[in-house]
Order: C-alpha cells, then sequence, then structure tokens
C-alpha cells in the first residue's frame, strides 16, 4: 500500500516537472516563432504598395506593344532537348 | 548441445568479420578532412569558426583538383538589405546571353547540361502560355516576328514551397530573401524540385562537368562551387557576387545587351526596384499559388 503510494507521488512529483518543462519549452518556441513573423510581416509591409496585373491583363499588353529594342542578334545555342522516354 | 551453440556463434562471428573488416578498411582509408566533410553539420548550426575552417579545407580542395586559387565565401547576409528583381518584358529579345553567362559565372555543369535560367518564346497571339511555349527555338535573329520571351529562373519566393519540404533542412530562405541550397546536406530527394512550381530547380544526375580552364573560383558555399553528383541547385541571385563588400549586379543583368534586367534592394526606397514596383504595374508568375515572387515582370513601354 505504502509502495503504491510512493509511485503516486514521485509520479506526480515528475509530472509537475514535466508541465514546468513544457511550458519553458513551448515559451522558447513562441518566442522565435514571433522573431520569424515579424522579418516576413517586415519585408511584406516594406513594398507592400505595389500593384500587380493579371495574366490576362498582360496578356493584352503583350499583344498590343511592339517590341521596344530594334536590336537583331543570333541568339547564342538552344539548350539540348531532354527526351522523355 | 552446448558444443553446437558455440559452433554456432563462431560461425556467426566469421560471418560479421568480413562486414567488419570492410568497414574499418572503409573508414581508414578516409582522411581526416573527409571525415569531417561527412559528419559535418548543417550550415546554419556552424559557429563562425567551424566555417571559416570548411571554406578553408573547401579552398584548398577545389585549388589541389582545378589547378587555380580558389576563394569560398561565407558571407552572411547584410542587415537592411531584401534583393528583388524584375524583368522588362517588353525588353526581351530572347537572345539568352543571360543563360550562359549565368552558366559561367556559377559554374553550372556542361555536359550533363544544367541552365539555371530558361528562355521561354511564346506566341503573342497565344499570350503566356506556359503549356506551349518553347525553350529550344533557334532562329538565324531574334527577336522573331509575332514573339515574345519569358526568361525563368528562382522566383525567390517571399513563401517558398521547396524549403517546407526538404526533409534536412538542406534548403532554407536567407535574411536578405535569397533561397539558398546547403550542398552537403542535400540528400537529392528532389522534393523541392516537386514543390517548385516553376521548374526553377535542377537536379545532377551525374558528375557535373565543368573545364578547368572555364570554372569560375570565386564561389561562394552557398552558391557556385563545385556541386557533387546527386544534389539539388538553382538561382542564388549570384550570392557571390551580390554580398561582396561593394555589391555586384548578378551575371545576368550585367550581361543583359538591352538592359531589360534590373536588381536592387527592396528595402531602399531610392533604388531602381523600387522605383519600379512604385511606378509600373508588376506581373508576378502564379500569383494565385501564394508564394509571393521576389522577381517582377513588368512593361517599360
Amino acid at each position: 500500500m505504502q509502495n503504491n503510494s510512493n509511485h503516486r507521488r514521485d509520479f506526480l512529483k515528475k509530472l509537475t516537472f514535466a508541465f514546468g518543462s513544457f511550458i519553458l519549452f513551448s515559451g522558447f518556441k513562441f518566442k522565435n516563432q514571433s522573431n520569424i513573423e515579424t522579418n516576413i510581416n517586415k519585408s511584406k509591409n516594406d513594398n507592400s504598395n505595389f500593384k500587380t496585373i493579371s495574366k490576362s491583363e498582360a496578356e493584352d499588353l503583350i499583344k498590343k506593344s511592339n517590341t521596344e529594342i530594334n536590336l537583331q542578334l543570333k541568339p547564342e545555342p538552344a539548350p539540348i532537348e531532354k527526351h522523355v522516354k | 548441445m552446448q558444443n553446437k551453440e558455440k559452433n554456432s556463434s563462431r560461425r556467426e562471428f566469421f560471418k560479421k568479420l568480413p562486414v567488419l573488416a570492410l568497414g574499418t578498411a572503409t573508414l581508414a582509408s578516409c582522411n581526416s578532412k573527409e571525415l569531417d566533410e561527412f559528419l559535418q553539420q548543417n550550415f546554419k548550426t556552424l559557429t563562425k569558426a567551424e566555417k571559416a575552417e570548411i571554406v578553408k579545407n573547401l579552398e584548398e580542395k577545389y585549388s589541389k583538383k582545378y589547378g587555380k586559387k580558389f576563394s569560398v565565401s561565407d558571407a552572411p547576409a547584410d542587415e537592411g538589405v531584401l534583393f528583388g528583381y524584375a524583368l522588362d518584358l517588353s525588353r526581351c529579345i530572347g537572345c539568352r546571353r543571360c543563360v550562359y553567362a549565368c552558366v559561367g559565372e556559377n559554374n553550372q555543369s556542361r555536359d550533363p547540361q544544367i541552365h539555371w535560367i530558361s528562355v521561354l518564346q511564346m506566341e503573342k497571339e497565344k499570350g503566356i502560355d506556359f503549356a506551349h511555349s518553347n525553350a529550344n527555338y533557334n532562329p538565324e535573329t531574334v527577336p522573331e516576328e509575332g514573339h515574345f520571351y519569358i526568361p525563368v529562373a528562382c522566383q525567390q519566393c517571399r513563401n517558398p514551397q521547396c524549403t517546407t519540404v526538404c526533409p534536412t533542412k538542406a534548403t532554407w530562405q536567407e535574411e536578405d530573401g535569397i533561397v539558398v541550397v546547403d550542398y552537403n546536406w542535400c540528400i537529392g530527394c528532389r522534393y523541392c524540385m516537386a514543390a517548385c512550381p516553376y521548374g526553377a530547380r535542377h537536379f545532377n544526375w551525374g558528375e557535373p562537368n565543368v573545364p578547368n580552364d572555364e570554372i569560375n573560383p570565386d564561389t561562394h558555399y552557398l552558391g557556385n562551387r563545385p556541386r557533387p553528383k546527386g544534389v539539388v541547385e538553382k538561382c542564388t541571385f549570384c550570392i557571390q557576387r551580390v554580398r561582396k563588400e561593394n555589391g555586384h549586379y548578378p551575371a545576368c543583368v550585367e550581361i543583359c545587351p538591352v538592359g531589360a534586367r534590373k536588381f536592387g534592394n527592396l528595402l531602399d526606397p531610392n533604388s531602381e526596384i523600387r522605383y519600379i514596383l512604385e511606378n509600373k504595374r508588376v506581373l508576378v508568375l502564379k500569383e494565385e499559388l501564394n508564394t509571393q515572387p521576389k522577381f517582377y515582370y513588368f512593361f517599360g513601354i
């Protein structure tokens, strides 16, 4: 009987320790996560004022536009074609 | 009975002996530097001193192999820098000068061929259609009537999927936004290649082959240093150039004969890239995937 209660006491002691460690480590993790989030947000906010165009708008521009450059060049060699067997 | 058991255990021992001998012989044949390289930790977790030691060993190794004095940099990202890239689609003529400047600068394998930049030719009538684009066009001169060109390389996404799928954390995004690969930690599973929607990652199926007289000895650990067989590689915005003290442009920006390529610091309000973002409307490829590329296409006209 005594032995059983000892076991229970040991278990409860370890439980407190485990709970304490859990809080400690989860806090550490949260701290790092918030740092990462701040960095990402910082980079997003710094150029959030740019405007993107949709694919169809870009296609309209491409159709209407002529290449600005009048330069004609011989292209460098094409990559070797990879044949899928 | 006991004798039989003894015999059996002796037999087991002799069976294991060749394996043990082979293991010992393999370990003995490795020199200490090779062993250190094999047991090396992930680059991100190394101390400054450990990095310096590794870089020194690599410089010695490459200098010996290629017969040239090599420099391997481990320069970290500068504070307050986030690199971005813009490409003027109305200027690009599809000459592929950028492709070969990149190959030379970044020691990409010549045979088997690896190109980090792929220039796609598309028909103006069909619009942006990757399925029917042609990367192997070969006319006498470019640009061709009725066509336009979209060069595609790593889009250096803010939300890169390639890094999240890596099982060994061998690829990650640096503070300056460049997505890099630690070739010593890459196990060649190619999950990142499957995750990348831009086809920007390339696998070394064979031993990379760069002629000794063409090798660029000015390298970065996370960039253009010679790669081994079986690892994935990708564009790093020429990390060995852009992280130099005075800051150089990537090779593709420098070579472009029509000035279609722009590069700079997105956090600097006076940079050319910021001017483009604030004054032009830009196209990002596959915007719907929320990868948030830092590679922008725009129309200068």
